[in-house]
């Protein structure tokens, strides 16, 4: 799955860790989920729309 | 690492610090038993005794590995560490197999026997510290 997570974290100045302390997961579960090694499960993914004022959808996509 | 280091939530370091004081029981409680084998004679209720005494601790750390997994919020984490349990039984099983097969047709005979337990946990902690590497 594709994700714009990267792309929105920077748009706020926001490093791995910063992001990890506001999911309250390791930093390494952010970089996991960035590169695509590690797709989150439906609350994690809600809550990181929450985060970023946004849509799942607007966040992940299918690569098909 | 994410296990041992100061970035390690309470709830690995408290499951750190259990896992490591069962580990010592049942290197204690085997020790023990095996001395008591060798050095006396123990009746049958002692023989069985002594040969519960050091499951104990393995009781221990499955609970206390249970109690990790059931309670763990980061889901990623939680994940490496099933895969890393999963290597672990996958490498005790082949290990366990061979041995047994080589035991079994005396083709090593004095080979060490393997404790499957300390290679089981061993293997866990390898293959989750490789994980955590490779994904850092």
């Amino acid at each position: 799955m594709k994700n714009r997570l990267r792309v929105l974290r920077a748009e706020r100045n926001w490093s791995q860790a910063d992001l990890a302390t506001r999911l309250e997961v390791s930093r390494q579960s952010v970089n996991a989920i960035e590169t695509g090694r590690f797709d989150p499960s439906l609350p994690l993914a809600f809550k990181l729309a929450r985060l970023f004022s946004t849509t799942i959808e607007q966040i992940f996509s299918d690569e098909s | 690492m994410l296990i041992i280091n100061k970035q390690a939530s309470p709830l690995q370091k408290w499951t750190l610090r259990a896992f490591i004081i069962n580990f010592i029981l049942l290197v204690g409680l085997s020790t023990f038993a095996r001395l008591v084998f060798e050095h006396s004679h123990p009746g049958k209720a002692i023989v069985y005794l002594l040969s519960f005494l050091p499951a104990l601790p393995v009781v221990g750390m499955v609970w206390v590995i249970g109690r990790y997994l059931s309670r763990e919020t980061d889901e990623f984490v939680r994940m490496l560490s099933t895969n890393a349990l999963l290597w672990a039984l996958g490498v005790t099983m082949v290990v366990d197999t061979v041995l047994g097969a080589l035991n079994q047709y005396n083709f090593l005979p004095g080979l060490l026997p393997v404790l499957n337990i300390e290679m089981f946990w061993i293997t866990a902690l390898i293959a989750l510290h490789i994980q955590l590497w490779r994904n850092r």
